[in-house]
């Protein structure tokens, strides 16, 4: 029985020995913690990377592209039913990604700023690392109002304890003003080079607030909220200032979209980078396959003007719409870097690498003419599958391939202002994308100018006609604007061609058209259009294609007539697990 | 020690563990001789990497053995546990357990019963701590560095160096209170055996109570902007029973043994802090596997629709599209719906078939239609012979299960990529419309996503019998082999896998826990033959 004792000795005396716990204490060696990462300069580039990785968008992700299917301009060819938001098919999401990461990425701004004034930094450094983490946090917030109206205001990294996490969404006023304040102080703490090539800097800041600020102003006047002066001022100003140091563009519109590198290209302020085989993009490869592409609307390729500076009902250089070839003739050449000219070639009926002119002389206008335009690594004609498989025809119809389902239509017109024939190998795109650049600052200063009743033949001639000549068209004339009959009653000719400018220009661009028309307050009005592609004779088409109306010949009419936009689409329903989870937070107004 | 009829035993130990470990790696591509492989024998970039991690446990235990005459049996013990990845002042905790055994068939009293060779009856309770993380810290709220060689989640690019740059991930919500999960576990068993122990019997009863589980501490709303922190809020409750039988006897030159087992269990949450009832997460009283699924009410015909509002033009591409649905009958939310699809029954009333809020209170027209657990566990087995042949079987199974699947395996035409199996011919046209499979759209899409969701009339049955090995042996009679030295020398042939009975698609691998996309590793089915030789 001694041993039982001296046994629990042993036992009791090191259940109570020092030296366990210490023995217990493991700390990581290769990860970093709160206090051990914000310390000096460069931790901080290093955290803030995951800012542009995370929050900036590029050509992976298709959302953005995908949510301009629901415009008037653009029509998904690979899908089976009309866009939700035109077809009253939109429901409460039980659960949303863009509101969940949409926090994520406010949390991961909010950490940086919370954590730099306790840092090692200079402080010059703190200003301009502030003024990051506010430009991002900004970025996700201008996305989350454009969306959903109102949300919840998080400043800081939350704990689960913290009572704010169940309080109400905050109002419209004091959200736009928190953005715009964010915004204000970054363009004046920001470095002016920012923190090297390619980062975010004051010219970066000012065309987000161009962005915004346009966006905002024009949302508070046309649905009556007022208070827009504010902030299409803040728009103005920061435009102007970014035309005053960056007046000139690239001079070749395709290559904004379709160059393997955007470093130094004039007028990109800030962009993606893509490099092949280490991070790779998918738009042009998935534009040169049989799903995944996109269509224009006839809407979106008439208002494409004619070379005189006309509109295509109005210009003696327009030579109808039936003949394709017509349809295309002596456009904005902008026309032939967004959808594919006509063209026919002739492979012999395979699919393969190489191709022949065809016999008619008429097939190769286009295939001339887009050689004097661009280059094999662009849009020269014909065009390709993502692998090099030449196209035969355009227009090509997905519901009359002729033997080849690629690169196909239901409009007759396709999306292709981000293909280009740099990569011939699947989801291995290697072209960089902007992020911001000034094109869209020209159109926006244009546009809040005009809405401050200041838009002048030389503001035209600093913004609209600079966008115009790289589609060799002719200047706006602000003393001869074409009369458009296909103008809005409610919009003046000078804004007709600001926006038309835009729809040129920018689509599928920044926060995209379907903003746009929000904005505009022109959802309803636009959704119950019916969206239709080219002019056609089917029986060119055995008989394959929807005709408006059932026609025999007419325009194409992918989904009929849509039942009408109703008045509540204009913000998207708050997640119902968040409103399960806190009930303070009320659903917007018709998604209850 | 013995004292009389008093056994004891009395152990007791320390148990002290650490692990670390480090790694460094180089990689350098394009080399110029591959014979010669080496750094700086290639022209390509250089990558390298390296990691660390360290975690050790400290355990204390004890264990008093006691018996009285080799019939009562008792014994104690504990454990005291303490573990590296959990924050101090909360890295300890203690884990006693009891048993308790009765030999009743050595009872005097017990001695008439001759038919009866042996009974014990079993009692257990005991705890042990688990540390249920895979995280080596979980405590410390660390920001994990990423860079190109690890997640390649770094989407953007040092153009200067070609590569992607590093960066830091965001850290997650620690909680500073979290500790050992504690598995309670209840036991009583019998032992038997009957007839001079040619039948074996056991029986046992289980309750095991996963207390304080780790899990987020509640469903926080998104704009936190993190996960919850883990915390020991979590209680899971599973009980069950396991019964196994085996006869062993000889007649003449036949000896054979075969048995069976038969297994179940069923696992509840008992605590959990989801006061809003949201259904994708646990919920106090939550049976695990349970499926909540819609309540299929066949397909929409002709008839669900006005007259004139469908299309009836056989050549259009939308013949038997576009109809209006008549008064009353449900669709599901923001669908126009066409002959053929799904249509589910609308529970909730409301004339529109939805996921409601997706919780408790509102889940819908959704209810738990079926419940994944594998019920009913059981296997067989025989050992067979007859002078010098030799037979054996094995098989298993389960008794009760319910699979819904919802991929290429089961649905024909998912999506572009997908083609139709021969299984699944019997889908639905405007020729057929008695079929089993629902209408199809081009690309899969339009309204063929949401008559696949998950409901009553494509659940599977998901029990089956396995014969998972059969043997047929012979050995060669010794004294042939005693002449050229041989031991023994037996030659069998051997199927593996031979047959299965179940309601699966083909392909599809009963055993595996989830089925995936279908697109997974089948059964192989194989034959041998052999001979064991021994000298």
């Amino acid at each position: 029985m001694k041993n039982i004792y001296k046994i629990m000795a042993v036992l009791l005396l090191l259940v109570f020995s020092s030296c366990s716990e210490s023995f217990l204490e493991k700390l990581p060696k290769d990860q970093l913690t709160v206090s051990t990462t914000f310390t000096t300069n460069a931790n901080f580039e290093t955290y803030a990377w995951s800012l542009y990785a995370n929050i900036l968008p590029g050509y992976w992700d298709f959302a953005p592209i995908l949510r301009e299917m629901g415009s008037d301009l653009m029509v998904n060819n690979a899908g089976t039913v009309g866009h939700e938001l035109l077809w009253q098919r939109k429901t409460v999401p039980s659960s949303s990604g863009l509101w969940n990461n949409s926090y994520v990425n406010i949390r991961r701004a909010n950490l940086m700023l919370d954590n730099i004034e306790n840092s090692q930094l200079t402080d010059s450094e703190k200003d301009h690392w502030r003024g990051v983490g506010l430009f991002f946090r900004a970025y996700v917030y201008v996305e989350l109002i454009a969306n959903y109206g109102e949300v919840p205001w998080v400043d800081r990294a939350l704990t689960e304890a913290d009572e704010e996490l169940f309080g109400p969404k905050t109002p419209r006023d004091q959200l736009a003003q928190n953005i715009l304040n964010d915004l204000t102080e970054a363009e004046s703490l920001i470095s002016p080079s920012g923190n090297g090539d390619n980062t975010v800097n004051t010219d970066v800041v000012r065309a987000l607030i161009s962005r915004f600020g346009l966006y905002e102003g024009t949302w508070r006047k046309y649905h009556g909220l007022g208070g827009e002066a504010t902030y299409l001022q803040a728009s103005v100003d920061a435009g102007a200032k970014l035309i005053a140091a960056h007046p000139e563009l690239h001079p070749n519109y395709d290559e904004v979209f379709n160059s393997e590198s955007l470093q130094g290209v004039q007028g990109v302020l800030l962009y993606k980078a893509y490099e092949f085989g280490i991070l790779n993009g998918r738009w042009s490869h998935y534009n040169r396959s049989s799903i995944g592409h996109r269509d224009l609307t006839k809407k979106a390729v008439d208002q494409y003007l004619c070379l005189d500076g006309q509109t295509i009902h109005t210009s003696p250089l327009f030579d109808g719409e039936q003949d394709a070839y017509d349809e295309f003739r002596n456009r904005d050449h902008r026309l032939y870097f967004n959808t594919p000219p006509p063209f026919r070639v002739d492979t012999g009926g395979r699919n393969q690498l190489t191709w022949e002119y065809d016999s008619d002389p008429k097939s190769r206008e286009y295939i001339d003419l887009m050689a004097t335009l661009s280059d094999d690594e662009h849009k020269t004609l014909p065009t390709i599958n993502w692998r090099g498989l030449v196209v035969r025809t355009s227009p090509h119809f997905r519901k009359f391939n002729e033997g080849h389902g690629f690169n196909v239509t239901y409009t007759g017109y396709a999306f292709y202002k981000f293909s280009n024939k740099i990569s011939r190998l699947q989801n291995r795109d290697s072209h960089d994308a902007p992020t911001f650049r000034m094109g869209e600052v020209f159109l926006n200063y244009a546009e809040a100018m005009y809405e401050l009743g200041q838009f002048t033949q030389e503001v035209a001639d600093k913004t609209i006609n600079k966008l115009r000549a790289r589609g060799a068209v002719a200047p706006l004339d602000l003393a001869n604007i074409p009369n458009d009959p296909t103008r809005d009653a409610d919009v003046a000719p000078e804004l007709w061609e600001i926006r038309r400018e835009r729809g040129i220009e920018f689509l599928a661009e920044g926060l995209g058209r379907v903003f746009d028309i929000k904005r505009w307050k022109k959802l309803v009005e636009y959704g119950d259009d019916e969206k239709l592609g080219r002019w056609v004779k089917n029986a060119d088409y055995g008989n394959n294609l929807p005709i408006q109306g059932g026609a025999s010949e007419g325009y194409v009419s992918p989904w009929g007539v849509p039942p009408g936009v109703p008045e509540h689409y204009y913000l998207e329903p708050i997640p119902s697990d968040q409103i399960v989870l806190n009930p303070e937070l009320t659903q917007n107004s018709g998604w209850e | 020690m013995d004292i009389n009829k008093h056994n004891f035993s009395v152990l007791a130990g320390i148990n002290n563990e650490e692990s670390s470990f480090e790694s460094f790696d180089a990689q350098r591509n394009g080399l110029i001789n591959v014979d010669l492989p080496s750094l700086s024998g290639a022209t390509g970039n250089q990558a390298t990497d390296d990691s660390y991690g360290e975690w050790s446990v400290l355990g204390y235990f004890g264990r008093f053995n006691y018996n009285f005459d080799e019939k009562y049996f008792l014994e104690v013990s504990g454990r005291y546990d303490g573990s590296s990845r959990f924050p101090d002042g909360n890295r300890f905790g203690f884990f006693p357990s009891f048993s308790a055994g009765w030999h009743l068939g050595r009872e005097s009293f017990m001695e008439s019963l001759d038919f009866l060779s042996s009974l014990k009856l079993r009692g257990s309770w005991g705890e042990i701590g688990n540390q249920n993380t895979s995280s080596l810290y979980p405590a410390v709220p660390g920001l994990g560095i990423t860079d190109y060689g690890g997640t390649q989640t770094v989407n953007w690019l040092n153009e200067d160096t070609g590569t992607r740059y590093s960066t830091l991930q965001l850290p997650n919500l620690v909680s500073s209170a979290f500790t050992w999960e504690t598995v309670q576990t209840l036991n009583l068993g019998v032992d038997a055996a009957f007839f001079k122990s040619r039948l074996s019997t056991s029986f046992d009863w289980f309750k095991r109570k996963t207390l304080d589980m780790l899990a987020p501490g509640a469903e926080l709303p998104a704009i936190l902007g993190a996960s919850a922190p883990l915390e020991n809020v979590a209680d899971l409750e599973s009980s069950g029973w396991e019964l196994a039988l085996t006869w062993n006897d000889k007649i003449g030159d036949f000896k054979y043994s075969i048995g069976a087992t038969l297994y179940d269990y069923q696992s509840k949450i008992t605590k959990f802090d989801n006061p809003a009832g949201l259904l994708s997460q646990y919920y106090v009283g939550r049976k695990l596997g349970e499926i909540w699924g819609y309540t299929t009410d066949g397909y929409y015909t002709i008839d669900d629709f006005e007259p004139g509002t469908l299309n009836e033009d056989p050549s259009s591409p939308n013949y038997l599209t576009g109809g209006t649905l008549k008064e009353g009958i449900p669709h599901w939310e923001g669908r126009n719906q066409n002959p053929g699809d799904i249509k589910y029954v609308d529970l909730d009333g409301d004339g529109i078939i939805t996921d409601g809020n997706n919780t408790l209170e509102n889940p819908g027209d959704r209810k738990i239609i079926g419940n994944s657990t594998r019920r009913y566990q059981y296997g067989f087995f025989g050992n067979f012979s007859y002078k010098n042949f030799d037979f054996s079987f094995l098989a298993n199974g389960v008794g009760k299960r319910d699979i819904y699947l919802n991929n290429r395996v089961r649905f024909p035409y998912l999506d572009e990529f997908s083609v139709v199996y021969k299984s699944q011919l019997d889908y639905w046209t405007p020729d057929n419309q008695d079929a089993f499979f629902p209408r199809n759209y081009p690309l899969g899409g339009v309204n063929y996503g949401i008559s696949r969701t998950t409901q009553t009339k494509y659940m599977l049955n998901g029990a089956y019998l396995r014969i998972k090995n059969l043997t047929l042996g012979y050995s060669i009679p010794e004294t042939i082999l005693k002449k050229n030295k041989i031991d023994k020398l037996r030659i069998y042939i051997a199927g593996e896998n031979l047959f299965s009975f179940n309601d699966y698609p083909d392909g599809i691998n009963t055993e595996l826990a989830t089925q995936g996309s279908g697109g997974i590793y089948p059964y192989l089915r194989s034959y041998s033959v052999g001979l064991n030789l021994t000298f």
